[in-house]
């Protein structure tokens, strides 16, 4: 699978349709009703019309999920195929009718075969990049998932860095530690904020040379 | 001079007496009436002398709501109200018209429960359906190609094909 549709371009049908979603019922009441069908039937739903495409994709939709507790999830996972050394990733969907790894499909291009790549949540999108060292591997490039759109969109590019560690906290992105270009960065936390697709960078003063491991404390 | 109020009295004072749009009228206990939010409301503001007229609301389908209101008043143990709540929903999803009002009345009255339990019933009926099957049940005009409908299946539905 290479191709991730565009599926956003039709979001203007949302509103200002004369055709309802469901005749008889008005739009906001019948999205209460739509948006309580588990995510397993939802390609079903975009099927349906334009209309219920548009909105299956649509932000309308993500907020009344979120506000009526109906969010569901789903497990990503990264693979690295030994005998072609090309990296895929799968999907697991946590619900026993289903519950076996799907092949999701080809990373972006540019990942396709690199190494150390990483993969975190944040939001409900997800974001690939690589903390390789190996010479002239080392890339800041960003890459985004967005489920909603079955889309990989490029993101905001990091600092180059390598062996890094990585943290999702606050809906924020947190890159900490490894080796930087300079000495500098090594005593430099990047951080990613998601709404403006923006990196800032952020000095601290501990040893970074030893760490291992990142973990949050919700406190 | 002591008012004696006897109990027959006092039962009677928690009556309430509501109006549909085809002015059926209802006597039910203030507190099946009190379910709906906006009863309560209009309740607590003019008393409950008087009729109170829900004129949005047809007199069959006031009926159905009242008789769910009543029966969620009385704190049945919950496999009791569950049982119940699925036999009143395959009832009432028989006719999509009828099932359509239940849901605007029931929403415009602020019965949350209500609303949660139609939402609920109404989900399940687009399980295991296929686009089409969905189309002629809710009367809904397909605007898609076969070859959109045919990328939209791959391209969102490999996740959840059942093993």
């Amino acid at each position: 699978m290479t191709s991730f549709g565009s599926i956003t371009e039709e979001c203007g049908l949302i509103n200002g349709s004369n055709f309802p979603f469901i005749p008889g019922l008005p739009d906001d009441i019948a999205l209460l009703c739509l948006a309580r069908v588990p995510l397993r039937y939802h390609h079903v739903l975009r099927c349906v019309s334009r209309r219920w495409k548009a909105l299956l994709g649509s932000e309308e939709w993500a907020s009344c999920r979120q506000k009526n507790n109906l969010e569901e999830s789903l497990i990503y996972a990264l693979c690295r195929d030994n005998t072609t050394g090309r990296n895929c990733s799968y999907v697991l969907y946590p619900e026993p009718a289903s519950r076996c790894w799907k092949l999701h499909g080809d990373v972006p291009t540019q990942f396709s075969e690199k190494k150390g790549l990483v993969l975190e949540a944040l939001g409900k999108k997800l974001y690939l990049f690589s903390n390789c060292g190996f010479p002239g591997c080392t890339t800041g490039a960003v890459y985004c998932y967005v489920p909603s759109a079955n889309k990989w969109e490029e993101g905001a590019p990091m600092a180059g860095r390598c062996y890094f560690l990585s943290t999702v906290l606050d809906e924020k992105l947190y890159i900490i530690g490894g080796n930087g270009m300079s000495i500098v960065d090594q005593q430099s936390l990047d951080v990613y904020d998601s709404h403006s697709n923006s990196w800032s960078s952020n000095e601290i003063q501990i040893p970074l040379n030893d760490i291992v491991k990142v973990e949050q404390d919700q406190q | 001079m002591a008012t004696i109020i006897t109990k027959e009295q006092q039962e009677k004072e928690k009556m309430v007496t509501l109006v549909s749009s085809d002015s059926e009228k209802f006597v039910v206990e203030q507190k099946v009436a009190e379910k709906s939010h906006v009863i309560k409301m209009v309740m607590n503001c003019c008393g409950i002398e008087s009729p109170i007229p829900v004129r949005r609301v047809k007199g069959d389908i006031l009926k159905s709501i009242l008789e769910y209101c009543e029966k969620h008043s009385k704190g049945e143990a919950q496999e009791v109200m569950e049982k119940w709540d699925k036999e009143y929903m395959d009832k009432a999803e028989k006719d999509l018209v009828f099932f359509h009002d239940l849901m605007l009345a029931s929403h415009f009255l602020h019965i949350q429960e209500l609303v949660d339990l139609i939402a609920v019933t109404f989900a399940g009926m687009l399980k295991m359906k296929s686009p089409e099957e969905i189309r002629q049940k809710f009367n809904i005009n397909n605007d898609l190609t076969k070859e959109q409908e045919e990328h939209i299946m791959t391209t969102f539905g490999w996740a959840f094909q059942p093993i």
